[in-house]
């Protein structure tokens, strides 16, 4: 159960500006660690600019899923999580965008060009206060009117994508993405088949 | 990484001085006087040219080419030292053999090896026992918890941990079978899912009466419950956690630490709605053994039936909670 990402965009330009965001990569090795922090970025800007207002959706790809909650003002929060049930990730999800849009005028938010323009401090408290997923049930006690049967579920993240667009298109045009980065994506294998049965 | 090698890096094997290479790799992967090594094998691209190592402290990475090329020197030396004892000392045979394990992690032979050169230390005297093995635990846990997929799951570093802390009970030096779970096995156990050495190896520490007799019963419990709430779908955590639960339950505070294990779990799956297999093989197999009490079945059951009627429950969830339910109504009672 991890909790990796959580980050607030910008999702009405294309591409997306990360306005803040925090990253929790330790359970990755020293000298790859910065491009699973990049690729994270890539992938919720990704989702971000595809997840209309007042929808949520949660987006899996191998491992890992990626939780979008797009707000009717213009911004999406986004988290990134291995095992780790989709209702509390939301909930985590509509106390972040409530805070920050009680805390960030949007002003700020409109004016904000680059990723990390935006501080918003309480977001590593996030980060750190809902890995277990267990500290998120107090949330989703208090959010009612949370109804995890209009969470939008896609199985991979090419189903989120337009006709024929691939991910190994968007992370070959992506700018968020250095040159080795993108070597690493190719080089990089999924463990699939290991170790399912013992 | 796999084993496998490209044509690209066969082809720069052939036209390299392998010598510099081997020395350089060596240098990088010296154990340090106190904690582990963080070891993990990455493509050519990752380093400047003419470099086949980058360090950070404790974290190393090694190019899979000069990986290789230093294996190729480190078994050459292997097998030399196997005809002629005296052409190496035993520290340079200590790295030959790191370096043939991180190519090879079950290359059986640099694990004995290692093993013959402990023991001849540890018989001569000379040396203090608690030393020798503890700078082979730190070398063999450096391979197992690293982020190397084949190590953190290979049987035989596995074994031959299993042989070093057996060498800890004939010398009659105490082993910290708590700390070598949190740091050896969880740590392993996260790296590589469904670990069956890892929690094998804790099976055995946990079992051995030569080492484990000022075991925590409780602390463990708790170490491990918590390990399994974070890895929820990872069965071989909670079938250990179901062998701890087994362990020692005649001492007289075992009823109670086992009623608090399970009703954390039976809360945590009830508040997270958590339907994978293995918490519910978990669950199932406690309730058909008859560990559960009463009203934990009856939670447990009101838990299945509440996720059975929740409409976000995934279908391969919905029919995990079924299986429970039979395995329960067709087991429970019989013991």
């Amino acid at each position: 159960m991890k909790l990796y990402y959580v980050g607030v965009l910008d999702n009405t330009k294309s591409p997306a500006i990360q306005l803040c965001a925090e990253h929790e990569l330790s359970e990755f090795s020293r000298f790859t660690r910065d491009e699973y922090g990049k690729f994270m970025t890539m992938i919720s800007k990704t989702v971000a600019e595809r997840t209309k207002p007042g929808q949520r959706q949660s987006v899996e790809e191998q491992d890992y899923v990626v939780h979008c909650y797009a707000r009717s003002e213009g911004v999406a929060g986004v988290v990134i999580t291995k095992d780790y049930p989709h209702i509390a990730a939301h909930s985590v999800l509509s106390k972040l965008m409530d805070q920050f849009l009680s805390e960030v005028p949007l002003s700020t938010v409109k004016a904000a060009k680059n990723n990390g323009d935006v501080s918003f401090p309480a977001l590593k408290d996030y980060l750190n206060n809902y890995q277990d997923a267990n500290n998120a049930n107090s949330i989703a006690k208090i959010q009612q009117e949370l109804d995890e049967t209009k969470i939008v579920l896609h199985k991979a993240i090419d189903s989120v994508l337009q006709r024929g667009e691939k991910l190994d298109d968007l992370v070959a045009k992506s700018s968020d993405l250095s040159a080795q980065s993108k070597m690493f994506y190719k080089s990089a294998k999924k463990q699939n088949s290991c170790c399912l049965v013992m | 990484m796999s084993r496998a090698i490209d044509p690209d890096t066969a082809a720069k094997l052939k036209s390299y001085n392998l010598k510099p290479v081997y020395e350089e790799v060596v240098q990088a992967l010296s154990l340090p006087t106190e904690g582990l090594l963080e070891i993990e094998i990455l493509k050519e691209f990752h380093f400047p040219e003419g470099h086949n190592v980058l360090k950070d402290g404790h974290a190393i990475a090694v190019s899979k080419l000069g990986l290789v090329q230093a294996f190729l020197v480190a078994k050459s030396r292997l097998e030399w030292w196997r005809m002629e004892r005296f052409l190496r000392s035993d520290d340079e045979m200590f790295d030959v053999t790191f370096v043939i394990l991180l190519f090879d992690p079950e290359h059986l032979t640099a694990a004995n090896t290692r093993k013959v050169i402990v023991q001849e230390q540890l018989e001569t005297d000379k040396m203090d026992p608690r030393k020798i093995l503890e700078r082979e635990k730190r070398a063999v846990d450096s391979l197992l918890t690293s982020r190397l997929h084949r190590h953190t799951k290979s049987p035989v570093l596995w074994s031959h941990r299993r042989w070093v802390i057996s060498q800890y009970a004939t010398y009659h030096l105490p082993v910290d079978v708590l700390g070598d779970i949190k740091s050896a096995v969880c740590v392993a156990g996260e790296r590589h899912p469904r670990n069956y050495y890892a929690w094998c190896h804790a099976r055995f520490l946990v079992n051995n009466d030569t080492i484990n007799n000022n075991i925590d019963r409780g602390k463990l419990l708790e170490v491990v419950e918590t390990w399994c709430a974070l890895n929820h779908t990872d069965i071989s955590g909670w079938s250990f956690l179901s062998f701890l639960l087994d362990f020692n339950k005649d001492v007289p505070e075992a009823q109670a630490q086992n009623s608090g294990v399970i009703a954390n779990v039976l809360g945590r799956v009830d508040a997270l709605r958590l339907s994978n297999e293995s918490v519910w093989v978990f669950l199932r197999t406690l309730a058909g053994a008859g560990a559960m009490t009463d009203e934990a079945y009856a939670w447990f059951r009101e838990i299945q039936k509440g996720l059975l009627e929740t409409e976000t429950t995934p279908a391969e969830g919905k029919a995990v909670l079924r299986k429970a339910v039979e395995w329960c109504e067709t087991y429970r009672g019989r013991n």
